[in-house]
């Protein structure tokens, strides 16, 4: 039953389309993305710790 | 960038913080450049495709412990001081639970998802993606939109196929009529289009970022695809008007030979893909010699020359139609003429074309002959009165 409800929570951020500047108290949706270095990483990898996700452009 | 920095540097290396980056850049080697002339040791993630499907950058999101969102809108020193220090405490989160799996282009469930897949994970599949996008739905923008990314990457390799950038700029207008509010996609067009349109000179910054790392003592990281032309032209908007150039008409009888085979290739690209009347089109004609007709430009004849007759309703605004020879007797590399020419607002919807030819002084390897040549062409200026504006 806790399992349900946790995911019932953070179904709306499981969503195709989530709100990605992220709404306050929602999951922020994971992503894997290649790295700048030429691997891959997802930001659950940092999961544990405080991120800031910067969204940027080089242009 | 450089307050992000002041106020979330105390925290990172107090470790109390993480930074990553997810920058929205077609070439992943110019994020690279970026971010070693400003020294940025976040982790960073290249989003070519848009699969955030964000609107705008900057974006700036903290997260918990958790993966819970806690930060957003404008970073102040306080609010990032706030947001490490505060205790949210933990959210349970299943194992697996909220984690990006790794796609499959064989259990896609739509074109669009299988284009992701393959362009993403897959070091062969360019192609492949460009198919796949080409398969979704004609109104689904966001497979537009990678449509547009894909061609253009396939553009910047050695895989490129005829058409592959003006076919960019067309699904990156038709992404963007659909979807008028992302400004993402309106920049990608907006690099590549007049000057009147653009917001800033894009990639300007690559030659000061290169001069700056250099006198660090550093080798500056190099570019695949150099940005030339719109990538680096400042604005228009509110400078003086100058006058239009004159654009050479030096074999008007049509009596110089044909580049037959050809030795090269011309490839010429309007942005937008489709105007409105009284508006303006940038047009990039790149010129590449074919690497299997083992030739080099002859910089010791005259130079690249392009000459255009606009039909009734166009006219030249600004370009370059002649491009300085190097100083080097012979060469290889990429050269780029870019006009730009205005609708007049009287022109009916339809297509025109803009008749021109190309003359160029080439010489072959094999045995050493040099010919200056002409190579004729035409550019296709599609006016639309429901086309999207790129302002």
């Amino acid at each position: 039953m806790k399992t349900t409800l946790l995911a019932l929570v953070l179904l709306p951020a499981l969503q195709e389309k989530p709100p990605v500047g992220g709404a306050k108290g929602q999951m922020y949706p994971d992503f894997l993305l290649p790295n700048i270095e030429g691997g891959f990483g997802r930001l659950s990898d940092y999961r544990g710790k405080k991120v800031l996700v910067v969204n940027f452009a080089s242009w | 960038m450089a307050s992000w920095q002041g106020a979330t540097e105390p925290h990172v290396k107090a470790g109390k913080l993480v930074v990553i980056g997810v920058v929205q850049e077609q070439h992943a080697d110019r994020a690279r450049l970026y971010r070693q002339w400003k020294r940025l040791e976040w982790p960073i993630f290249i989003d070519a495709l848009n699969l955030r499907d964000l609107d705008a950058v900057p974006v700036p999101v903290g997260v918990d412990e958790s993966g819970i969102v806690r930060l957003t809108g404008a970073l102040s020193a306080d609010a990032v001081r706030e947001f490490v220090e505060k205790d949210f405490g933990k959210t349970a989160v299943p194992a697996g639970q909220n984690v990006a799996p790794k796609p499959d282009p064989k259990a896609a469930k739509s074109p669009r998802d299988r284009g992701d897949a393959l362009f993403l994970h897959d070091p062969e599949g360019l192609d492949a993606a460009v198919e796949a996008y080409e398969k979704a739905d004609p109104q689904d923008a966001r497979a537009l939109f990678r449509l547009g990314v894909a061609l253009r990457a396939r553009y910047d390799s050695p895989g490129r196929r005829p058409g592959d950038a003006q076919r960019a700029v067309e699904a990156w207008g038709a992404a963007l009529a659909l979807q008028p509010n992302k400004y993402i996609w309106r920049r990608r067009i907006q690099q590549f289009g007049p000057r009147l349109d653009k917001p800033y000179d894009f990639f300007f910054w690559v030659e000061e970022a290169r001069r700056d790392i250099l006198a660090r003592g550093e080798k500056p990281v190099e570019l695949a695809a150099e940005p030339m032309g719109s990538e680096i032209a400042p604005p228009s908007k509110g400078a003086p008007q100058a006058a239009a150039p004159a654009v050479p008409d030096p074999d008007p009888a049509g009596k110089l030979i044909r580049d037959k085979r050809p030795i090269v290739v011309v490839e010429p690209v309007v942005t937008p893909a489709r105007v409105r009347p009284g508006e303006r089109i940038r047009a990039r004609v790149a010129f590449r010699l074919d690497p299997l007709a083992k030739a080099h430009w002859n910089n010791e004849a005259d130079p690249l020359s392009l000459s255009v007759k606009p039909p009734a309703g166009v006219s030249i605004v600004e370009g370059t139609f002649t491009l300085p020879n190097p100083a080097k007797a012979e060469s290889d590399e990429l050269r780029i003429l870019e006009f730009e020419a205005a609708v007049d607002a009287g022109v009916p919807a339809g297509k025109l074309s803009i008749p021109g030819y190309a003359l160029y002084a080439v010489c072959e390897d094999k045995d050493g002959v040099c010919r200056y040549v002409r190579q004729d062409l035409s550019l296709t200026v599609v006016v639309d009165p429901k086309a999207v504006k790129l302002q």
